[in-house]
């Protein structure tokens, strides 16, 4: 059972334990094998995905554990006494644990304000430089601090510009960005976007607003927020951790239509995508595009904006195919050869625009 | 990388400790996580263990494997926990929860067959606990079978076998993939 061996080396190789003489039986046996090449391939590439949490982003949970403890350095530093003995675990009912509630959980209430007023007078770490205004090309997303110390995350295409006034923090947005809203004690956040506003209650949030798309969503992840539409400001729609919202611009059937102006909303809970366990909408952030039964027109949008070409249909059945798929680090050329293997078409490179075709037509 | 941070730590610099903070907070708080089943705690569990390296920095030197000295310190904060909040002590590793930890096979991999993925994602689900977190200390927080055994006060060649039959069960179940 030379798989049995094969595995057996395997799990020596990943501990660090295999000796040489070992490691390279293994490699001989799987030359001599390549029938088992396929699952010691899918082996080697399992990973275990970060905590299944609110925080989809492991840098913001390490970036509010830190701020605790920076502050605790700080005290110390300043002659407080604060008792830390490897032993001493405080008792989190205390008022304490009031304190440094994180607020990326959105924690609404007096344990959210505590944490804020402490925070009022410390200089706001920043993790990159302060730019008020900021735009981003086609291609990577691009991370930037506000000058409020929130984060955001600005997807391909996308631009995006700051501005405070009196009350509030303001945010423009064209195309796609993530935020992760670093409270203000006394100030609102709000981000603008294709005629909705989205403001924040502490939280974090995407929203996604291309222009010519005739759709602008927004979706929560963790906290609370307040969505309004331009069409309609006497309407607020406050959104839970993982709902929707979705603003169409094309006249749709939908629960509630505001039937003057054509255009209708619909609120519907996301879930995770299975295969990347956690939800479509946020996968670019981790310089993934990710998509589940999706038309190919709509997954060719998203591809134009990540690889910044022109994709351009011969066919309407192909535009009609529903593709489920992940990239992540890729060139055009591979993700096409990618979605070749799913359904068989033809592409073609006409300059900077690539054709897509198919041989046959299906008769409906 | 992490010698030239615990000489920096070592030598009273804040910044460097900030940066091995950075690198190794967010392993070892998955770590507590799986004891004490709680966001607030595990982060408050890591991060005085982190304090109280801070403060005992004048003896890193003393310290041989930096590695499994931190994990043993949450690993032991962790079990004080609980045993100050009368909640129920892990006896053996079966006992330590992995269902936080969800392992994958690299989606790039997978792009295209979704029955493929289905099939995977099954087959890793169907891994005892013990084997998750095995798998997880080895295969992404880097530690070795050595490394693993100090932390969780088991033999060598426990550690070997779990991982051995972790991968055993995952190819006999992914074997149903007829590529």
């Amino acid at each position: 059972m030379n798989l049995d061996r094969i595995l057996e080396l395997l799990a020596k190789q990943m501990g660090g334990e295999a000796s040489e003489a070992e490691q390279a039986e293994l490699a001989e046996l799987l030359k001599e094998h390549p029938n088992h090449g396929e699952i010691v391939f899918i082996l080697q590439s399992i990973e275990a995905k970060k905590l299944k949490q609110p925080a989809h982003n492991e840098e913001l949970v390490v970036r509010d554990a830190w701020d605790k403890v920076e502050k605790r350095l700080d005290e110390q530093s300043a002659g407080e006494s604060t008792a830390v003995s490897s032993g001493l675990i405080r008792n989190l009912s205390g008022r304490k644990a009031l304190r440094w509630a994180a607020v990326w959980i959105g924690l609404i209430g007096l344990s959210t304000m505590g944490y804020f007023e402490l925070t009022k007078n410390r200089p706001i770490e920043t993790l990159a430089s302060v730019p008020v205004q900021e735009a981003v090309a086609a291609g990577k997303p691009r991370r930037v601090t506000l000058p409020d110390g929130s984060l955001v995350w600005i997807n391909a295409g996308s631009k995006m510009r700051y501005s405070e006034d009196q009350t509030t923090n303001n945010v423009y947005l064209e195309g796609e960005a993530f935020f992760n809203v670093r409270h203000n004690a006394g100030r609102a956040f709000v981000v603008h976007a294709g005629g909705i506003a989205v403001k924040a209650l502490g939280t974090e949030f995407n929203v996604q607003a291309y222009p010519g798309e005739g759709r602008v969503e927004a979706t929560l992840l963790s906290g609370k927020v307040q969505v309004t539409m331009e069409a309609k400001p006497d309407q607020q729609i406050i959104l839970a951790p993982d709902e929707k919202f979705t603003l169409n611009d094309k006249p749709q059937p939908a629960k509630d239509a505001a039937a003057s102006s054509g255009m209708s909303y619909e609120v519907k809970p996301v879930k995770e995508m299975p295969a990347l366990q956690e939800m479509g909408e946020v996968a670019w952030m981790q310089d993934r595009l990710a998509f589940e039964d999706e038309p190919f027109e709509e997954i060719a949008k998203k591809m134009e904006r990540r690889y910044d070409v022109h994709l351009v249909f011969e066919n309407e059945a192909l535009k009609k195919e529903t593709l489920s798929g992940v990239f992540k680090n890729e060139d055009i050329g591979k993700a096409l050869r990618l979605l070749q293997m799913i359904t068989p078409f033809q592409y073609k490179i006409k300059g900077d625009s690539i054709l897509l075709w198919t041989q046959h037509v299906t008769a409906n | 990388m992490i010698d030239v941070l615990l000489q920096k730590i070592r030598a009273g610099d804040q910044q460097g400790f900030k940066e091995f903070y950075h690198c190794t907070f967010f392993k070892l708080y998955q770590f507590a996580f799986s004891y004490v089943h709680t966001k607030e705690p595990a982060e408050e569990i890591v991060n005085d263990v982190f304090l109280a390296l801070w403060q005992k920095r004048a003896e890193l030197h003393r310290i041989d494997n930096i590695n499994v000295y931190l994990y043993v310190c949450v690993k032991n904060a962790c079990l004080n926990y609980l045993r100050r909040n009368a909640l129920p002590v892990p006896v053996s590793v079966d006992e330590l929860s992995a269902d936080h930890l969800q392992l994958v096979a690299d989606p790039e991999l997978l792009v295209l067959q979704k029955e493929t993925q289905r099939i995977v994602r099954e087959a890793i689900e169907q891994l005892p606990a013990r084997c998750r977190l095995i798998f997880k200390l080895i295969k992404e927080d880097g530690l070795t079978y050595k490394e693993v055994a100090a932390i969780l006060d088991i033999s060598v060649k426990t550690v070997d076998n779990q991982l051995w039959l972790g991968l055993k069960k995952l190819a006999l179940l992914l074997q149903e993939i007829h590529v």
